[in-house]
């Protein structure tokens, strides 16, 4: 279980995150949703250790993450970055099995190799790019490839960083579908920061509505449409009047 | 009084750098000797900063010498002291020429480099894509870039110096009608261990210097296309400078 309580984080004046109070249950599949530049890739960096905030606390299976000194601590993570974040210098298979390579994971090779062969299956990706370089990938592949990575190690916790940003409406509905897929078949704890409604919809198990730095909402999927909640409603509806501020 | 105030703010903001600098250093330095090691990391900024900076350091060094033989001869011929050519150039090129030359070519090709790739790798949160993936970057990407240069650079000035001094050499000797035996043996009777020495000194502190201020400002770039110029600039700026510094102290101190 992962638990922020009265998380605060700022940037020189700017204040991003004001209190953000978040239980997050082991094997669920949490999307936070928000306006873009509402603090949703910060709140993920905080959780991950990326960047450190200035008050409350966060813990994950109840040890603080301000531990990260921990050789362990990132073995338990799988992270898909909003622009996939592959290492251009390597080809495909060592940027799949990049953490088993390395480290406390460490695998020969030829089992790396083979292990990525295997993962780029699972994201519906022919094994036969495996000895490309990334640039020579369109971004939906290269974003598969970077998903590919995140679940490499079996990691506990995956985050997903704006999954189908950039992706054509297709493309973003298979990205949707192999991340509820992978969640669902490896168990693991998902938590997704998207403004996107249909992604939100078909990989959610429960949602969080950030605003103002702040959770302003958290409930079931189901519970998305008749939330009760009017910034909720204002943000699923694409309404441009609301309690949603348009002040960044 | 906004004069004054001009002042403090340069003098704090340049004491604040210099400040992170040594505590980058000291990072590194806590990360240097813990396992895991990146030997293949290393093996590839070796290639990288040695291999691929022979043509550049070569040509370098070749135009040098040969500029540095015309000019004392010139100089010389003042006070009826031609005959001196070899061994000036030997002497000018190993204590002095060689070394600087070189960290200034490598401040400008391999610091630039790495500053530019790691800056890119920040804006493009490949950084952080590390760290998820249980590796330091410091561990990973600075420390092979910082060690190679340490150990390649003696090694490339010791090559620049010989191509040196064979363009002084070759200038002589065709241009100026020295003969090609007292050249050599001039050359190499009147150079001296502790030249030798002092040039590989300040070979692996020049290095040492360019790869650094390429890690540190590809590590602490700012955000987009704009950030990484500003990275690879600087980075450039700064190793120039402190090449040059560092030369003046090391040439103080093995004089």
């Amino acid at each position: 279980m992962i638990v922020l309580e009265g998380v605060k984080k700022s940037f020189g004046k700017k204040k991003i995150l004001t209190g953000v109070n978040l239980k997050i249950n082991e094997g669920s599949s949490l999307v936070i949703i928000g306006r873009s530049g509402t603090g949703k890739s910060v709140l993920i960096k905080c959780i991950l250790a990326l960047e450190n905030y200035d008050e409350g606390t966060i813990h994950i299976n109840k040890i603080e993450n301000s531990n990260k000194n921990n050789k362990t601590f990132y073995d338990q993570f799988g992270m898909l970055f909003q622009g996939g974040a592959l290492f251009d210098s390597i080809p495909i298979w060592e940027n799949i099995s990049f953490r088993l390579l390395r480290g406390n994971q460490k695998i020969s090779r030829s089992d790396a190799k083979q292990l990525a062969s295997e993962k780029l299956k699972l994201v519906g990706l022919n094994s036969d790019i495996i000895d490309l370089y990334p640039s020579e990938l369109s971004g939906g592949m290269q974003k598969r490839v970077a998903l590919a990575r995140a679940i490499a190690g079996d990691p506990k916790v995956i985050f997903f960083d704006e999954p189908t940003t950039g992706l054509d409406p297709i493309m973003a509905n298979v990205i949707n579908r192999l991340i509820r897929e992978i969640v669902v078949e490896m168990g693991v704890t998902a938590i997704t920061i998207t403004h996107d409604i249909n992604s939100t919809r078909i990989i959610a198990d429960d949602v969080a509505m950030l605003d103002s730095g702040k959770v302003q909402w958290k409930g079931e999927i189901n519970h998305l449409d008749n939330s009760g909640n009017k910034m909720v409603d204002q943000f699923i509806n694409g309404l441009a009047t609301g309690p949603i501020s348009n002040n960044y | 009084m906004i004069f004054i105030r001009g002042i403090g703010k340069t003098t704090l903001h340049a004491l604040s750098g210099i400040g992170r600098v040594f505590l980058f250093i000291a990072n590194i330095l806590a990360n240097l000797l813990t396992r895991p090691f990146y030997f293949k990391e290393l093996g590839h900024s070796l290639i990288n900063i040695g291999y691929f900076s022979l043509p550049v350091v070569g040509l370098t060094t070749f135009f040098t010498g040969g500029a540095l033989a015309l000019q004392i001869f010139a100089g010389g011929a003042r006070f009826n002291a031609e005959a001196v050519v070899p061994q000036i150039v030997a002497i000018g090129l190993v204590r002095e020429l060689g070394p600087v030359l070189v960290g200034l070519m490598i401040a400008a090709r391999v610091t630039s480099s790495i500053a530019a790739e790691i800056a890119t790798m920040k804006v493009t949160e490949q950084l952080n894509a590390l760290k998820t993936l249980s590796t330091n970057p410091i561990k990973y990407l600075v420390i092979p870039r910082v060690l190679a240069a340490i150990i390649v650079l003696p090694i490339l000035v010791s090559i620049g110096n010989i191509i040196g001094i064979f363009g002084g050499y070759i200038v002589s000797t065709r241009a100026l009608d020295f003969n090609w035996i007292s050249y050599l043996q001039s050359t190499v009777s009147f150079l001296e261990l502790s030249d030798i020495t002092s040039s590989l000194i300040k070979a692996s502190a020049f290095g040492g210097i360019a790869s650094l201020m390429g890690c540190y400002f590809g590590i602490h770039s700012g955000q987009g296309a704009r950030g990484v110029g500003e990275a690879t600039r600087s980075s450039v700026e700064a190793a120039a400078i402190f090449i040059l510094v560092a030369n003046f102290v090391l040439t103080g101190a093995l004089f």
